[in-house]
């Protein structure tokens, strides 16, 4: 029988909880599959900056140099604008939604499609679960409060802040921190309450706005070269695509019990304020969204379908969560 | 054939010999990294060295450099500070050392507004290090107290180390910028007190300004100098920090205000011209791309070591360990120490803090203080020859009669204070700890 | 032959000297854009995805357009605690060897990174931000032509080695 070797980078740094390390991270990931495989598939694990800097990944992956990496697909957005989709869109589907459109929606179909041209497929393999809208200095009490913000935030919902007069800064996570602290912006978006803590942003900044309407369900992407694949026999495709799969939960679960032990301690003992936008704001982001998405969708093909997948299999399932989630935690939970 | 490790260890080896028979530093790198990483593990790996050398070219944080080195090099086109390092030793008077006491006082105020060492080493270097010759100072003292004065700014917060060390070791940015301020200023401290204590020992090696010369300089004279050469480099220190402090500037951007600053002040000198802001910009091209060159050589290295699991290396190594906590803390401080012989701090970091980490923090050691006894230990990494980043940046803008041995000679002493501060750090962890406690950071 | 050497040292010499220079207005744009961006974020909230990018896309101009110029400056720092000592006959050696290998390295460079940036550009890749610059593989091919540059300006500092190297022994022997 032969034997495996391969090596997985990811786009986080090696220790990172919840990517790097515990439950449901790439760490574990190759641990399961080199138990499932009795050995047979052995993937050595490197963090951001070992082999490759963060954001390398695609393009090692689509060389062959490594056969798999671990990020986010939102990463790849400069390369194919359809990747937005897999990881997450501003008013998106929930942790259940995303995966009812991935396992069973045509979603993971789509995934291999967008990444066909590029010799790669990929799968679910973690989630973040509904993350944050971000720390404030200051209150938002409307639409006006927004104008003049100075706001951390990368990506599509920086450009949908950025269309209600919010100034997008750029800056690299190590000085978030610092630059939030001493004001040089007013607002900071990061992770959520586990994450965010361990930056110390609580430190900074007393508003923490909820919840993520810019990231309502954060996919993790196993991402693989298909040349190495179609080498894989049946056996240790199957054992990947199940060990992705425990993780895609494992992951999500542990997110979802380390927010709430992380948002108690913020909210009771470092006296963090936490509150959902108003709904006028939330009102402008989504007209804004509507905008933005539609803008490049109308730009290529292949993003228009993917989006027209999404939104198709979004609509039915807000039909379906407002009388089963939704009635459920405000009617019934108490 | 030989396994991996071997062509690791081999490696090493080579890169001692090229770096000895005096091939240059960025060739050296790179050659030995092919050479073994080919014979290791052929080529495969090497097509993940675009995507390094675009990470190293990309990489937002090296912004500060040029930011740095342009007022680093106006100050010096513009002459003013040609006698800042005089007026700084008439303020001594007749204390022997305290032009030297001043450079490490500048490496504080630098420190405290860059994470870059080579940055303050190079404006150090211009500034200072031709008129500390002139006045008589020992090649060797002089080189040694500009690198560990550079040095300091990757201690004194923002600095990129703790920057790295936070996201490895998943510690809050803030708390590890507050811990750091204790040992860096203690380590500041140690510095001085051992320039004024070899200043009465030896007074050779660091003369006063002759008695004659301070008495020619009136104490009005003294003060007018004073306002015009020494007030505004502090100024623009000043105004750098003043930017981060009050939230105008993120760390990285904000010495864009020191640069802006010395054009100010040249231009209110009536020195600005449109040739020296071109002879300016050009000198800093140069600095910043040579600098950029050697990282972008030691990505070779770098990603060959790797290849060659030499990491692996360090895993035997560790597996001969008696057990302890306290023998393992050393353990990993001498490893780190050792590592920065040979590869430079980003690479340690990556390699040696993951491998001890668990096993620490099972023990119940402070992370926060493990974070500090790294960030001190990986000073001596710029220091140590043969490879140590400032003592390349500092040959690179030092007068050519200063030779890289000078320089090697002059940090020893300096690298032994590091360890001496890492005992002290060591011993009295409050050191570190009391200040992120007392502001609650 | 002699002459025909020199000629084209010069003319190496030239370019690399004209690129080096030109990198100066580079590094004063980069270092006035990133004071705009401070001040104007700071008065006017005002600020831009693609402006800030525009930053580091200008750092990687200047590095890898300045770096042959730097090293043709005699920049590249070495330890010379022995090349010190060594003989007109070894250094001559040593820097024979060095400048070889420097241009198997500069020619290894650009083989390996031609790939990556015909990769980039097949798929006209842009800013992975939706308000940023559009052209990222322009900044990636960046990386073989300052190699480009590198391996030529080692050429011409081949030849210029060799020519010195022959003028000092013909001079010895007078
Ligand atoms: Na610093
Ligand atoms: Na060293």
């Amino acid at each position: 029988q032969t034997t495996f070797n391969w090596k997985m980078t990811s786009a986080y740094g090696k220790g990172s909880p919840f990517y790097m390390d515990g439950p449901g991270s790439a760490t574990d990931l190759a641990k399961r599959i080199r138990e499932m495989s009795n050995g047979r598939l052995n993937i050595q694990v490197f963090g951001a900056g070992e082999l490759i800097p963060a954001f390398e990944g695609f393009d090692a992956v689509r060389a062959g140099t490594v056969e798999m990496n671990h990020a986010n697909s939102y990463f790849w957005t400069g390369k194919s604008a359809a990747a937005q989709y897999f990881t997450a869109v501003p008013f998106g589907l929930n942790f259940q939604g995303i995966n009812g459109w991935l396992y069973d929606g045509g979603g993971q179909e789509l995934w291999n499609e967008v990444y066909a041209p590029f010799g790669m497929v990929a799968m679910a393999c973690g989630n973040t679960g509904v993350q944050m809208t971000g720390w404030f200095k200051k209150e938002i009490k409307d639409v006006a409060d927004l104008k003049g913000l100075k706001m951390r935030i990368p990506g599509l919902a920086g450009k949908v802040y950025a269309s209600l007069g919010v100034d997008v800064k750029v800056l690299p996570g190590g000085e978030i921190f610092p630059a939030l602290e001493r004001g040089v912006i007013d607002a900071a978006e990061f992770v959520g309450p586990f994450q965010d803590r361990r930056l110390g942003l609580h430190k900074a900044a007393k508003y923490y706005y909820t919840t993520g309407w810019h990231e309502s369900a954060t996919v993790s992407e196993l991402l693989i070269n298909k040349a190495a694949w179609d080498k894989l026999p049946a056996d240790l495709k199957a054992i990947v695509q199940n060990a992705a799969a425990a993780c895609n939960v494992i992951g999500e679960a542990w997110c979802q019990k380390h927010n709430s032990e992380a948002m108690d301690d913020l909210i009771k003992n470092q006296g963090v304020i936490a509150r959902p936008l108003p709904d006028s704001v939330i009102k402008a982001l989504r007209t804004e969204t509507d905008k933005v998405l539609a803008e490049a969708a109308a730009k290529d093909p292949l993003t228009k379908k993917v989006h027209d997948s999404y939104m198709a299999f979004k609509a039915k399932y807000d039909r379906w969560s407002e009388v089963s989630e939704e009635a459920y935690h405000i009617k019934v939970r108490g | 054939m030989f396994e991996p490790q071997t062509y690791a260890i081999l490696m090493l080896v080579g890169f001692f010999v090229l770096l000895m028979l005096g091939v240059p530093v960025a060739t050296t790198l790179a050659t030995v990294g092919f050479l073994f990483g080919y014979l290791g593990f052929g080529d495969s790996l090497f097509n993940l060295l675009p995507a390094r050398i675009y990470g190293v070219v990309a990489g937002y944080q090296w912004m500060a450099i040029p930011l740095f080195v342009f007022m680093g090099v106006m100050l010096e086109k513009s002459r003013l500070a040609d006698d800042l390092l005089d007026v700084m030793g008439h303020i001594a008077g007749g204390v022997r050392g305290g032009m030297g006491v001043g450079i490490i006082l500048f490496g504080v105020l630098m420190g405290a507004t860059t994470g870059i060492v080579g940055a303050t080493i190079i404006t150090l270097g211009l500034l200072t290090l031709p008129t500390l010759i002139r006045r008589g100072y020992d090649k060797s003292i002089a080189c040694g107290a500009i690198c560990a004065s550079g040095t300091l700014g990757q201690i004194i917060p923002p600095s990129l180390i703790l920057i790295l060390l936070s996201d490895i070791m998943q510690l809050s940015v803030g708390t590890l910028f507050a811990a750091a301020v204790g040992p860096g200023l203690l380590l500041a401290g140690v510095y001085i007190i051992f320039l004024l204590v070899l200043g009465m020992l030896k007074p050779d090696l660091m003369p006063p300004l002759p008695q004659a010369e301070r008495d020619a300089v009136s104490r009005k004279q003294l003060w007018v100098r004073f306002w015009k050469v020494v007030v505004p480099p502090i100024m623009l220190v000043v105004a750098v920090l003043g930017s981060i402090v009050g939230g105008i500037a993120a760390p990285t951007e904000a010495a864009s205000m020191g640069a802006v600053g010395a054009i100010l002040i040249t231009i209110g000198a009536g020195r600005f011209k449109w040739q020296v802001l071109k002879e300016v910009a050009l000198e800093t091209s140069k600095i910043t791309a040579i600098m950029m060159f050697i990282l972008m050589m030691a990505q070779v290295f770098a990603l060959a070591f790797r290849g060659l699991h030499g990491e692996d290396l360090i895993v035997r190594m560790f597996e001969w360990l008696p057990g302890g906590v306290n023998s393992d803390i050393w353990f990993m401080m001498a490893l780190i120490f050792v590592l920065g012989f040979f590869i430079e701090w980003i690479e340690i970091s990556y390699i040696a803090v993951p491998l001890f980490l668990p096993v620490l923090i099972n023990q119940g050691v402070d992370p926060v203080w493990l974070a500090m006894l790294i960030t001190v230990n990986l000073q001596s990494s710029f220091l140590t020859p043969p490879f140590g980043w400032a003592l390349f940046y500092l040959k690179g803008v030092a007068p050519p009669e200063v030779t890289i041995r000078d320089i090697y000679k002059g940090v020893v002493p300096f690298i032994a204070m590091q360890a001496l501060t890492l005992a002290l750090v060591f011993f009295y962890p409050q050191i570190a700890l009391w200040l992120p406690k007392a502001i609650g950071w | 032959m002699n002459t025909a050497a020199a000629a084209v040292v010069r003319r190496i010499e030239g370019l690399i000297d004209a690129v080096g220079r030109a990198t100066l207005y580079l590094c004063l744009a980069m270092i006035g854009l990133v004071a705009v961006n401070v001040l104007l974020r700071y008065s006017l909230s005002f600020g831009s995805v693609w402006s800030q990018e525009l930053e580091w896309h200008l750092l990687a101009a200047v590095i890898l357009l300045g770096m042959s110029h730097a090293i043709q400056r005699g920049d590249n720092v070495r330890v010379d605690v022995f090349y010190a000592d060594f003989s007109p006959r070894a250094k001559f050696v040593v820097n024979l060897v060095s400048l070889g290998l420097l241009l198997l390295i500069a020619l290894l460079f650009i083989k390996l990174s031609l790939g990556y940036v015909a990769q980039s550009y097949a798929i006209n890749e842009t800013s992975a931000d939706p308000g940023g610059i559009p052209f990222r593989w322009a900044v990636k091919g960046l990386i073989p032509v300052g190699f480009g540059l590198l391996a030529l300006q080692t050429v011409g500092a081949l030849l210029k080695l060799v020519l010195v190297e022959k003028q000092r022994l013909g001079a010895g022997h007078v």
